[in-house]
């Protein structure tokens, strides 16, 4: 432990979550009829919900929900920068992403960790190459997500999440950014893989007599209509031939363009809404 | 690092080079400067190495130390990266402004070596679930030059393969604790497996579907984005993130990607080459900062 909040009760310092003292179980990933332990073949991908406006206080808001990942985001500003950050002429973009404790099986202390630090570096980094910086001199525009359970592919959600709360609070953007993952284990790729997925690929890892060579993960965030498909984002860890890190490249393209056409529906059907509210607003103040 | 002002006729004058083939330096697309490599030269670490890659300079030191396993690892030891970067390389890293690139740097090393077959751990277990050693890979940018990525890395398999940690042996048990003892004999020392250590390969995105590896500083400033790629002596690929403002084509990543392979195990085949003809040398003077 590098810094200890004082401020709070932690708990036993040396406590353990139970389920790491379990051996790992050893299931396949495919079960006797080529499906998944969830019921899904290797291409298919988990049920998505999107939703747009569910925090009143915020500029724009989202909330993405991909199999068992729940994430919210909030999207505060353009506004003036904090005082003694730097001035600049081009915007500036804070991304925070917060692990709620009870996000995982094992419980995640309350302050930030290291994973929560560098996934909202790498949503920064990706939002920045999305919004069109020159549009907002001076200014400032935050993005917060709080990942309320972590289900798997939660990159790839957060960066659904905020490419939709960004279009909800009117940024302008190049083009609308989603996320997509794909799993490569045994020799096939597996798209939109869940927690059992990533965490039976970590755990078969440590096992030593584990001989299988190539394993990975890939996750990739892009802008399906801008310039014939721009990639904004891609994070791959593991151990892959590059041959099959493109097919893995090439099958989340795809997952992102199916998702792009779900997040502009949910956008269209929320404009819908507001100008049917408008409209009867108008003719309740006739009558 | 430093602020380089490039006017737009500067920038055109890089671009179009690379678009017809030729760069400023005269290098082809695929080609990396100068590179100097130089192994134990800092004796109070169990390891180190120093890259000069052109102007970059990199110093990586490796110091063992014990610790317990982590739960869920009983019998592996760990690596941990920490990067500083010294106000010397840049003005700006004074104080807190070198963190953003650290951390970058330190997380892209994580990655890189989070795989398991990249270096087997288990050689670093000493007594399964209690002891295990931890190596500490502390990364110095002493000169900034462009191209930290691809030197640091190269600078970390060198400084891993150049590691000597003492033998330590259990000699008995006192009341439920162990005791040790660690070989004073300066020969009797365990190395560790580098064979399939990766590197890291960038490509810097300088215009349209074109990339370039091994940027200069104002090549760099031709071209925000670039993809890091890591990539092992057997050509697969351990860790890839793109950095920087900006967005690729999927094509011009798939090329990227490609050519990290073919170039990667070039690379690490004269790597190695270099570093056993350094360890053959008998009586080998220490040039270090000369």
């Amino acid at each position: 432990m590098g810094s200890r909040d004082s401020r709070r009760i932690l708990g036993p310092e040396k406590s353990v979550a139970y389920s790491l003292l379990q051996p790992p179980c050893q299931r396949s990933f495919l079960n006797s009829t080529n499906t998944r332990t969830d019921g899904r073949s290797p291409a298919d991908t988990r049920k998505h919900f999107l939703s747009v406006g569910l925090i009143s206080e915020a500029k724009g808001s989202s909330y993405v929900e991909a199999g068992n990942t729940k994430v919210c985001c909030g999207v505060y500003g353009p506004r003036d920068v904090q005082r003694g950050s730097d001035f600049k002429m081009s915007c500036q973009v804070v991304c925070q992403v917060k692990m709620s404790p009870f996000s995982c099986p094992v419980r995640l202390p309350p302050m930030s960790g290291d994973r929560d630090r560098e996934m909202s570096r790498q949503l920064k980094n990706a939002l920045e190459s999305v919004i069109i910086l020159d549009k907002f001199p001076k200014s400032e525009i935050d993005v917060y997500i709080t990942v309320v359970e972590d289900g798997g592919g939660l990159l790839a959600a957060c960066v659904t999440a905020a490419g939709l709360a960004l279009a909800h609070a009117n940024i302008d953007m190049y083009d609308i950014v989603v996320g997509a993952s794909v799993l490569y284990h045994d020799k096939i790729m597996y798209v939109d893989p869940s927690r059992q997925e990533e965490e039976f690929e970590a755990k078969a890892l440590r096992d030593p007599n584990n001989k299988n060579e190539e394993w990975g993960q890939l996750t990739v965030g892009m802008m399906p209509k801008y310039a014939s498909g721009q990639v904004a984002l891609m994070i791959q860890s593991g151990q892959m031939e590059a041959n099959n890190l493109v097919e893995g490249l090439e099958l989340a393209t795809d997952l992102c363009t199916k998702l792009y056409n779900l997040v502009k529906k949910t956008l269209l059907e929320h404009v819908e809404i507001i100008l049917k509210e408008e409209k009867e607003a108008i003719e309740g103040a006739d009558t | 690092m430093v602020d380089i002002n490039l006017s737009d006729a500067e920038k055109c004058y890089i671009i179009d080079g690379v678009k017809l083939g030729i760069r400023v330096d005269g290098r082809d697309r695929l080609d990396y400067r100068h590179l100097e490599i130089e192994t134990g030269l800092v004796s109070t670490a169990n390891g180190s190495a120093r890259v000069r890659l052109d102007r970059t300079d990199v110093l990586i030191t490796v110091k063992m130390e014990m610790d317990r396993p982590s739960p869920d690892q009983p019998n592996q030891g760990r690596l941990r990266f920490f990067v500083n970067c010294s106000a010397n390389a840049a003005p700006e890293f004074e104080g807190r402004g070198g963190e953003d690139l650290a951390t970058t740097l330190s997380a892209m090393m994580d990655r890189l070596y989070s795989s398991p077959y990249t270096l087997d751990r288990s050689c670093l277990c000493v007594v399964p679930g209690k002891h295990v050693k931890v190596l500490y890979v502390d990364i110095e940018i002493l000169d900034c030059a462009g191209n930290l990525f691809d030197a640091v890395s190269i600078g970390v398999k060198a400084a891993l393969w150049a590691t000597h940690l003492p033998r330590i042996y259990v000699t008995g048990e006192d009341g439920g604790e162990l005791e040790f003892e660690v070989s004073d004999n300066p020969h009797d020392t365990e190395r560790i497996n580098v064979s399939n250590a990766p590197i890291l390969i960038t490509h810097l995105r300088i215009t349209e579907n074109l990339t370039i590896v091994d940027p200069t500083p104002e090549e760099e400033e031709c071209g925000p984005v670039q993809v890091v790629v890591g990539v092992t002596p057997s050509g697969l690929i351990t860790a890839l993130q793109q950095l920087g403002q900006g967005t690729f084509t999927t094509q011009t990543l798939s090329a990227a990607i490609k050519l990290t392979r073919e170039l990667g195990m070039k690379i690490h085949t004269h790597l190695t080459a270099k570093l056993r003809q350094e360890e053959s040398m008998e009586n080998r003077e220490i040039r270090g900062f000369l």
